[in-house]
């Protein structure tokens, strides 16, 4: 299989005002359709990789390359357009809007794209609810879903552009082992389907999904290693695999 | 501990400077006003007394003394008079003035002049008509002005009469000329003061012959009108600053609980109690009040003597006096905005009590409150944009409505005195029931009037003439002024009824016909100067908001004489022309508004710069408004910001959604100040100007005006919103989600 590469990290630093550098010269490819999964001690700055590659935050240097275009460089308009069209993003603590409704969460960035009629994102923003099983929640508050439902909420807006990746940064760290297990499986299924997704996690369970693992130590790519593509029936020798390279990177 | 509270305060500051100020300005206005009016009203007391000035005074046009007649009167103690001589004098610019002059100094404050001199009362130096040294030619005579006295009988704005007082020498040269109008002048001291101040002298024969009768209540009505209505407007808005003081405080409170809802939650699990967060709130809050407040106080020992002089000069006075604070204004003013202040933080601080680190820690964010009104931004047609920008202003409908409450309230106040400001504009002879005559002409020998009238025709233009009679008659015991016109004047706004259509027919102004008690249609037996009862009928009523004039009009009375005839030119603008050019034997010119028209000048002034004031203190206080919801919404929506951001928002869509949330708000305070204009405007300008001495006020503001106010809001809110919302772009997203 060949490879094709959608994103390409070349040479980024990041470092912060109190001049702590975080990440120091990061040249990095992710490929399409991939589950990418980066991992590291806590503080390593995964999360900040992560938000200087999703254009979340701006690099001290170096660039990040999408379709020809360093996304380091892009005026704000560009910047929006390419936040609402390329790709989705979720988050450990689900940032969905409080005071829209489940419905509302999910088509407010279809909306925005305006790509499709109000009608069509509506259809799809249910579509994509009853498959993560939110169908009867659609016009509830967002407060009075649990941590589970709420992840799902936000997978489901994230993915209502169709976008070419899905960042995630410790989806299932807030939730219970039950829940973290739907959102994953989730996530999987999105990636057998094409998607490409780059997700941040420091739970093992969430990093047997991954066909590729990054290990981020003292601000470098420690580790880059190739698995897999993810297959429930043979989950014993693949965690076993996966524990092995991460202790052998100081996990 | 003490850092904890630091940084709880120190999170607050927008809103602490914004009760600084708030507290300031309100304080200081009405510390102002307040000590001035009282000042201004003491101080004319003093000067009454101190003068011994009459508890009546009476005018009377007659060669006789009238002091013997007077002191034969019942509630009479002590009669003084003094003969006087009416002359017109050419001020300024050939302004027509009318003086009363006399040689009496004992009830003024002056040394007599010597026998080239006049002293002049001090109104006519203020209204810049004339200055020391200026030369005065009466008759024959040419007299310097030597210098101005306070004059507190007749020297107020809102009499027609001028004082000036010459030297014995002088005034008896004067009054042996041929021509010259004998008056005068009556100092009465009652026994003790009258119930009923509108039926003064009763028994005195001769009343129907009195030019006017004045009581002292009367007078010091006159002369304190002004300041009166001035303070009442200003009073009125510092109430509307003081209540929205109280607003802000709680604004600030509720919102920066809000803010600051997980630092609370953070010192409650670091072990600070509910009551130490109380404390660190209370003491910024009245500390803030006691800031404003404390240089408000300072400021208004300044202040104070500026509003106290402004005062002073609206009277017609113009020596300069200090005054000192009042102790007993400033403590109650200190003691309602702590008071009330404190009330308020307590009320507001009732909520952190609710908060709990865990309500707080468990999702990281402040509690929404969706339910109530709900908006769908699925299923409503509005473009994107619009339907964020509504659904979130409902979000924050809390803060967005106190907004919408000040900003409606002062913008009403502001239309309400505009209105005013546009009543007093223009056409304030009919406003005063005064209608509108350039020059009455006086000819003793009626053959002439003919030639006369032509000779004006050919100088200036004539576009109206008739014959005017100025009578008295006595109307249910009371003296009321009668203008009998040949035709009347068009400028006269009837309320009720119609115009007279002959002599025996009445026209009676607004607030006459409601005092005498008297209705429209009524048969009155009146006193004349002819007969002792002729019966008329009252046919109408016209407006004045003037209630110290009370008059009445009808048509020339057949048996008195045609001696006067008013002329109304076909521009007005060539009056002086006129006076200055026309010369006829027996034939006399006066200009009888030039007395009033300083009276006019002086309120435009003083209404129009109210208007002024107040609408720059609606500015301003909308504006800080605006800064403060944009600048507190944005504050605490940051990470909401950011996710949005995340979502693809642009900052410039984000901006806009401010900007209509600040115009949802400000529309509907705009709606509510409108409302509030056309339903209680009318009745609450009235009120005031009732409480000013004036009465029934009927001006509707024009369209224009309303659009520009508008407008002008818009535009400064806008401005405000683009730059309280810059921050925007500066969030990162990185460091909220
Ligand atoms: N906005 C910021 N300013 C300064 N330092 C930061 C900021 N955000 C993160 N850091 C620091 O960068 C380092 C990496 O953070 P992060 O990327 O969140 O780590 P993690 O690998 O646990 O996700 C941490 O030491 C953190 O303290
Ligand atoms: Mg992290």
């Amino acid at each position: 299989m060949i490879e094709k590469s959608i994103i390409q990290v070349k040479n980024l630093s990041k470092r912060y005002d109190d001049n702590n550098q975080i990440l120091e010269g990061i040249d990095l490819d992710i490929f399409e359709s991939a589950f990418t999964v980066i991992m590291g001690p806590s503080g390593a700055g995964k999360s900040t990789l992560l938000q200087n590659i999703s254009t979340m935050d701006q690099p001290t240097s170096g660039h990040v390359i999408f379709e020809d275009q360093d996304l380091t460089k892009l005026s704000d308009k560009s910047l929006s357009r390419f936040r609402r069209k390329e790709i989705g993003f979720i988050f450990q603590s689900f940032n969905l809007i409080e005071h829209l409704s489940v419905l509302e969460n999910v088509c407010l960035p279809g909306f925005l794209l305006k790509s499709k009629t109000k009608k069509q994102v509506i259809q799809r923003a249910k579509d994509l609810l009853t498959g993560l099983g939110l169908e009867t929640h659609a016009n509830q508050a967002i407060n009075h879903l649990s941590g589970g439902q709420k992840q799902r909420v936000a997978i489901a807006r994230s993915l209502i552009n169709q976008p070419k990746i899905l960042f995630a940064d410790e989806p299932t760290g807030a939730l219970d082992s039950t829940s973290g297990i739907e959102v994953l499986d989730n996530l999987t299924l999105n990636n057998q389907s094409g998607q490409t997704i780059v997700m941040v996690t420091h739970d093992l369970k969430a990093a047997l999904r991954a066909d590729r693992i990054l290990f981020i130590k003292d601000g470098q790519i420690y580790g880059d290693r190739r698995f897999t593509p993810y297959d429930a029936s043979q989950l014993k020798t693949r965690r076993a695999e996966v524990e092995a390279w991460l202790l052998e990177m100081g996990w | 501990m003490q850092k904890i509270i630091k940084s709880l305060i120190l999170g607050q500051k927008a809103f602490m400077v914004t009760i600084v100020i708030l507290t300031f300005l309100s304080s200081l206005t009405m510390i102002t006003v307040l000590t001035a009016y009282q000042a201004n009203v003491s101080h004319y007391q003093t000067a009454y007394r101190t003068h011994k000035l009459p508890d009546i005074l009476v005018k009377q046009d007659t060669q006789q003394d009238v002091a013997a007649d007077l002191k034969g009167l019942k509630n009479v103690k002590r009669v003084s008079s003094a003969p006087s001589l009416m002359t017109q004098v050419e001020g300024k610019d050939k302004q027509n003035i009318t003086l009363l002059l006399s040689d009496d100094t004992s009830h003024f404050n002056v040394q007599a002049p010597s026998n080239h001199e006049i002293v002049l009362a001090s109104y006519l130096e203020s209204t810049g008509n004339f200055k020391r040294g200026d030369a005065i030619q009466i008759g024959d005579k040419n007299l310097t002005v030597k210098g101005f006295y306070e004059d507190q009988l007749l020297g107020s704005p809102l009499f027609k009469y001028k004082q000036g007082i010459v030297s014995q020498t002088t005034f008896n040269t004067l009054i042996a000329q041929k021509g010259s109008q004998m008056t005068q002048l009556a100092f009465v001291n009652l026994v003790k003061a009258p119930k009923n101040s509108e039926k003064l002298l009763t028994d005195y024969h001769d009343r129907l012959k009195a030019d006017l009768i004045y009581d002292k209540g009367y007078i010091q009505k006159a002369y304190t009108m002004l300041p009166t209505i001035v303070a009442l407007v200003i009073i009125l808005a510092a109430i509307f600053l003081f209540g929205i003081c109280q607003f802000v405080i709680r604004f600030a409170l509720v919102s920066g609980i809000a803010k600051d809802r997980k630092k609370i939650a953070t010192f409650k699990t670091l072990g600070m109690s509910g009551r130490q967060v109380k404390l660190a709130y209370v003491s910024a809050f009245l500390l803030s009040n006691i800031a404003g407040l404390v240089v408000a106080i300072l400021a208004s020992f300044v202040t104070s003597n500026l509003a106290f002089k402004f005062f002073w000069h609206l009277n017609g006075f113009t020596s300069v006096r200090h005054i000192s604070l009042n102790i007993v204004v400033v403590l109650a003013i200190t003691l309602l905005m702590l008071g009330l202040s404190m009330m308020i933080i307590l009320l507001s601080l009732k909520e952190t009590g609710s908060i709990s680190p865990a309500s707080v820690f468990q999702d990281g964010q402040s509690k929404s409150n969706q339910g109530k009104f709900n908006f769908n931004l699925i299923k409503n047609p509005l473009p994107l944009q619009i339907g964020v920008a509504f659904k979130d202003y409902i979000q924050k409908i809390g803060h967005y409505m106190t907004f919408t409450l000040v900003i409606g309230l002062f913008l009403f106040l502001s239309l309400m005195i505009a209105t005013l400001n546009q009543g007093f504009k223009g056409h304030v002879d009919s406003l005063f029931g005064l209608p509108k005559v350039d020059v009455v002409m006086r000819t003793p020998d009626n053959t002439i009037r003919g030639e006369a009238l032509q000779q004006i025709n050919a100088l200036t233009p004539i576009k109206s003439s008739g014959y005017i009679q100025e009578t008295k008659v006595l109307l249910k015991n009371e003296v009321i002024p009668l203008h009998r016109y040949s035709k009347m004047p068009s400028e006269m706004k009837v309320l009720s009824g119609h115009t007279p259509k002959n002599q025996h027919e009445l026209l009676l102004s607004s607030n006459l016909i409601k005092t005498l008690k008297l209705k429209v249609g009524q048969k009155v037996h009146v006193k004349t100067q002819l007969s002792n009862n002729t019966e008329m009928t009252i046919v109408g009523t016209y407006q004045t908001i003037n209630n110290l004039g009370k008059e009445a009009y009808s048509l020339v009375d057949l048996d008195l004489p045609m001696n006067s005839t008013y002329i109304n030119l076909k521009s007005t603008s060539q009056k002086d022309k006129l006076l200055a050019g026309f010369h006829r034997d027996n034939v006399q010119l006066t200009d009888i508004s030039a007395s009033s028209k300083s009276l006019i000048t002086t309120i435009q002034t003083a209404v129009k710069l109210l208007a002024n004031m107040i609408l720059i203190l609606t500015l301003v206080i909308s504006g800080l408004f605006v800064y403060l919801v944009s600048y507190l919404t944005i504050e605490t929506e940051k990470r909401q910001l950011a996710l949005k951001k995340m979502l693809g928002f642009t900052n410039v869509q984000l901006k806009i959604q401010y900007l209509f949330r600040s115009g949802f708000a400000l529309a509907l305070g705009i709606g509510l100040s409108l409302i509030l204009d056309k339903f209680i405007g009318s009745f609450l300008l009235n009120g005031l100007v009732n409480l000013g001495g004036l009465t029934q006020f009927s001006v509707q503001l024009p369209l224009s005006y309303d659009i520009v106010i508008i407008l002008l809001l818009v535009f400064e809110s806008s401005l405000i919103v683009a730059s309280a919302s810059r921050r925007i772009t500066k969030i990162k997203i990185g460091d909220f989600l």
